[in-house]
């Protein structure tokens, strides 16, 4: 009775608190912010911001770590009989993506795309790893950052599925063999959405998961500013414990994004149906 | 009460602002920028061309041609292990063979000196045999010589002491004949 009583209350202090925007600092934090203007670009009729923010910062810091870290290691084992040190983790993390995720899900047309997914895995996983260092941002959490990911991935599907089985082969193909005839327009909507759905899920999956650790470990802190000093070894051991396991998902998301990527492009060159 | 309000409303927040308002312009998490999106696909192209040729195919063809190496030397060290194998056999049937050599010379060189040994050993005896046969031929010889000659001697001592004492001059011959009638009726030794 009493919870019944007390829920239209409770819903007008939210609301009341929503429109305050007490709760804004959270979003503020993980979203995106421009640090260096530019002008926008008018392409086609759409205004186009092309300002440097936060997260392109955090893109570019990523990148440029990686060629340094990438080609000290190329370097150094063209030097070396043996790998040492960095460029044996390196050499040990390609294995890795080459033999566990590329090779068993698109076999041996894999290796022509090792660069990619090597790239890939490697720039998704610093992103990540980046983000969970203090002052520094997330930004494989930004959901224009995954989609423009999967699209890529999404453009090399379509790309090289055309190119191998041929365009309307490609779209043929997409169609499993035996299909009754008054089932075939059904499950042309079906495939078309499926196609679609694979770049929508993997893009959808990487933002979610790199954004939710951040949200929850930002709630727990902010439940020490609303219930008081009390709270905080709880806070404190939750945000810990949310942060290992985001150094988890930081390392998972980017083997997930890899295997289901090489899954999708290898099964648009070999179409089984 | 307060705990479950503070979270419903953080909740409440997250969810306004996570969802895409149109007509606004203001930033959520679901708001997609074509800017953030270029400048991504841009970065990420970018990269990957670069390490494409930097990073990855140095990295690559090392790790192939270190792959290779590892083969070759396993497959090397197969083909050595396989010919040691071979060489520890080939000694061992040497080793097999000089041992069975060694044990008939041995054999042999025994054999032939258990025969030497008893053929000197019988030779010796039948030479003492025969230099004692002989010695004892000599003997018996030597004695009948002597047994003769004092035979001899005897009768001429016997006949010069019979001249002497009958003084008669008897017929020498008929004389001895008589002493050695007499001398062979004594019995030998």
């Amino acid at each position: 009775m009493t919870l019944l009583t007390a829920l239209p209350d409770t819903l007008s202090q939210v609301t009341d608190a929503a429109h305050n925007e007490e709760g804004n600092w959270i979003i503020e934090h993980v979203s995106d912010h421009k640090i260096f203007s530019i002008p926008p670009v008018n392409i086609g009729g759409v205004n186009i911001d092309f300002s440097i923010t936060t997260n392109i910062l955090m893109m570019l810091i990523a990148s440029t770590l990686l060629v340094i870290v990438l080609t000290y290691s190329a370097s150094s084992n063209k030097k070396n009989k043996h790998p040492k040190g960095l460029a044996n983790f390196i050499e040990l993390v390609m294995l890795f993506v080459k033999d566990d995720i590329v090779l068993p899900s698109m076999g041996k047309i894999g290796v022509n795309f090792l660069p990619f997914f090597f790239t890939m895995f490697f720039f998704i996983l610093t992103v990540n790893l980046l983000g969970l260092i203090p002052f520094m941002h997330t930004a494989t959490g930004n959901v224009s950052i995954t989609a423009s990911l999967a699209s890529v991935t999404f453009v090399m599907m379509m790309f090289h599925g055309i190119k191998k089985n041929g365009f309307f082969g490609y779209f043929k193909g997409l169609i499993p063999h035996g299909v009754p005839l008054y089932v075939l327009p059904v499950m042309v909507i079906i495939e078309f959405l499926s196609l679609l759905t694979k770049p929508f899920a993997l893009c959808i999956r990487l933002f979610a998961n790199m954004t939710a650790g951040h949200i929850v470990i930002l709630a727990f802190i902010s439940l020490i500013f609303t219930l008081g000093y009390v709270i905080v070894p709880v806070s404190i051991a939750f945000s810990l414990f949310i942060y290992l396991l985001e150094i988890l998902v930081a390392l998972l998301q980017a083997y997930i994004f890899t295997i289901l990527s090489s899954l999708f492009i290898g099964m648009a060159i070999e179409q089984e149906h | 009460m307060l705990i479950a309000n503070i979270f419903l409303a953080q909740f409440y927040n997250i969810i306004l602002f996570i969802s895409p308002q149109t007509g606004e312009n203001k930033d959520t998490l679901l708001s997609v920028e074509p800017g953030l999106i270029i400048w991504t696909i841009l970065i990420f192209i970018l990269l990957v061309l670069i390490l494409k040729k930097y990073a990855w195919k140095p990295l690559l063809d090392a790790l192939d041609e270190r792959e290779k190496g590892i083969k070759d030397s396993i497959e090397k060290a197969e083909y050595l292990k396989q010919e040691a194998e071979k060489i520890l056999e080939e000694n061992k049937k040497m080793l097999a063979g000089a041992d069975e050599e060694s044990r008939k010379i041995l054999n042999e060189s025994k054999q032939l000196a258990n025969k030497m040994r008893t053929e000197l050993i019988s030779k010796t005896n039948d030479d003492a045999a025969k230099i004692l046969m002989q010695a004892k031929a000599e003997i018996e010889r030597e004695k009948i010589a002597a047994l003769n000659s004092l035979k001899d001697e005897i009768a001429d001592l016997a006949v010069k002491a019979a001249g002497k004492i009958i003084d008669e001059n008897l017929d020498t011959d008929k004389q001895k004949k008589l002493i050695e009638n007499f001398i062979n009726k004594i019995p030998q030794n």
